[in-house]
């Protein structure tokens, strides 16, 4: 159950990907997405996702990024088969096209939330002018996600131990045993919540409009390097057709 | 051939999903009958351990037995009938709309008839102290009267071996008279009983058997004197000896008193006094 959420796990390492600006690495991740988008060559499609491959290789995280492909590939079959039934002229092309690029899109964002802390991707945000409410309420949520899938597992094992079985009678009535795992576990992430807000009221949170920073960030050398880079791969699928290439 | 133990755990290592290796080769044999403590420090696999013991975890080495059979054959549901646990967060087991249905969900779950749940649902919401709230939400109940209801949840369907995991946390003095009570009971009716506990004082009215865990082993596994009055040993658990055992231990360096067992406040009064008036 957490091995697809893998992707948003953030596992501190230091390569060249983890040092760079969080504004930057965004400006990598969503020009890969707008270039696969665009882009209407298969060709074109398996650069970019060589091309986010071997970032995501350069920062060390095959490892972590294989779960997610695998969790993601009954969907990119679904979409295959759907494009091959549904297109006319050309199906076979269009379809590999189409599950190419969503490959290419979730590669492309995992090598950013791989990459980023939640407190770096916050920072990020702010700068860009989203009010501070919101940008910790993301970071929270994506903080909450493992201690959410913890309470799962606990409030499952605690009823098992009472003698319930989740899998038990025709569909509806398992979809009815669940809400016995949904109760505890709204009733407990409310409280955990209010919780965390009177925390957050214990220390000053709200108290200035703007509060000033332990951490800022700032461009370097690299970073411009890969906004360049960035803004390149943006244009690339106009090459084709300015170099005159004639691919698929 | 029945087997003596109750719980028999066989070179038990189990790693986390995370790759957390949380229990590294346990051992641990209870007889039927036996009343066990599990101790030792935060993290020291205490509640790994006892989770083992209805199959919510399965070994990833080594095996565990519940009345000679493998919990890795056999499903949650059917050991839980055998083994009560009772888990440290009583948020993350109430399940019912009202404090009775709480009591008399896993007795439905395990098919008790009709008027059986009706009684014995009475019988442990007064034992804990609990029936004038029986209509009442569970999530109103303060933490303490939620601990309760979720041992009398457990001790109503009457499991042959009970665990309890942290049962005193919480609970002011009457209260925990409600469950030294609940224990004197379980001893009566020859329960199988593991508490895990931080609770020297109660471990040493109650239990037989002291287990102590550190680092996800076995450290030592004696009686509650032997293990209380070393503090070298409790140490390498990351705990400090009761007040008692502490002054008796002191005492005895200053050559006033030998303690042999854990002694009872009299004793020691009476040693000084001797020494006092010698």
């Amino acid at each position: 159950m957490s091995s697809p959420l893998q992707a948003f796990k953030y596992v501190p390492k230091d390569t060249f990907m983890d040092r760079l600006d969080p504004r930057s690495k965004f400006a990598l991740s969503l020009s890969l997405l707008a270039a696969s988008l665009a882009s209407p060559q298969l060709t074109m499609q398996l650069v970019y996702l060589a091309l986010a491959t071997l970032l995501i290789a350069a920062a060390k995280r095959l490892a972590q990024w294989t779960p997610t492909l695998k969790a993601i590939s009954p969907l990119v079959a679904a979409i295959f088969a759907a494009n091959l039934i549904f297109t006319p002229g050309m199906p076979l092309t269009y379809a590999t096209l189409m599950a190419l690029r969503f490959f290419t899109v979730t590669t492309s964002f995992t090598l950013f939330f791989l990459t980023t802390t939640p407190d770096d991707l916050s920072l990020a945000l702010e700068e860009m002018g989203v009010p501070r409410e919101y940008t910790l309420m993301f970071t929270m949520s994506l903080r909450f996600v493992p201690t959410l899938a913890d309470d799962v597992e606990t409030v499952t094992a605690a009823l098992l131990s009472r003698g319930f079985q989740l899998d038990r009678g025709n569909i509806i009535q398992r979809a009815k045993n669940y809400v016995y795992l949904l109760v505890p576990l709204i009733i407990y992430e409310v409280r955990r919540s209010l919780m965390i807000a009177e925390a957050l009221e214990a220390r000053a949170f709200g108290a200035t409009k703007k509060p000033t920073r332990l951490y800022t960030l700032k461009m370097k050398k690299p970073d411009y390097l890969v906004l360049i880079a960035s803004a390149l791969i943006a244009v690339s699928p106009l090459a084709p057709a300015i170099l005159n290439l004639s691919i698929i | 051939m029945e087997s003596e133990a109750a719980i028999q755990v066989e070179n038990l290592r189990y790693v986390y999903p995370g790759g957390y290796e949380a229990l590294k080769g346990v051992n641990l044999a209870v007889k039927k009958g036996e009343f066990i403590a599990i101790m030792g420090e935060n993290g020291s696999g205490k509640t790994t351990l006892i989770k083992h013991f209805n199959g919510v975890l399965k070994p990833t080495e080594g095996r565990v037995l519940i009345d000679g059979v493998d919990t890795r054959e056999t499903p949650v549901s059917k050991l839980s009938r055998k083994v009560g646990i009772v888990f440290q967060n009583p948020d993350h087991q109430l399940f019912s709309e009202t404090v009775w249905d709480e009591v008399a969900f896993p007795m439905k779950n395990f098919g008790f008839p009709e008027q059986v749940v009706k009684e014995r649902t009475e019988r442990f919401l007064k034992l804990m102290g609990l029936y004038s709230y029986r209509d009442k939400s569970p999530y109103l109940l303060s933490l303490g009267e939620r601990k309760r209801l979720t041992i009398a949840a457990v001790l109503a369907y009457d499991p042959e071996i009970i665990v309890l995991d942290e049962p005193t946390a919480g609970q002011d003095y009457i209260q925990k008279e409600h469950i030294s009570g609940t224990m004197n009971l379980l001893r009566t009716m020859q329960k199988t009983v593991v508490i895990v506990t931080h609770d020297m004082e109660f471990v040493v009215q109650y239990v037989d058997r002291i287990v102590l865990m550190s680092r996800g082993r076995i450290v030592a596994s004696a009686s509650p004197h032997e293990v209380l009055l070393n503090p070298s040993l409790l140490a390498s658990a990351g705990l400090m000896p009761p007040q008692l055992a502490r002054l008796a231990l002191q005492l005895s360096r200053a050559g006033i008193y030998t303690p042999r067992r854990l002694p009872e406040t009299g004793e020691i009064v009476d040693a000084v006094l001797k020494r006092w008036h010698r």
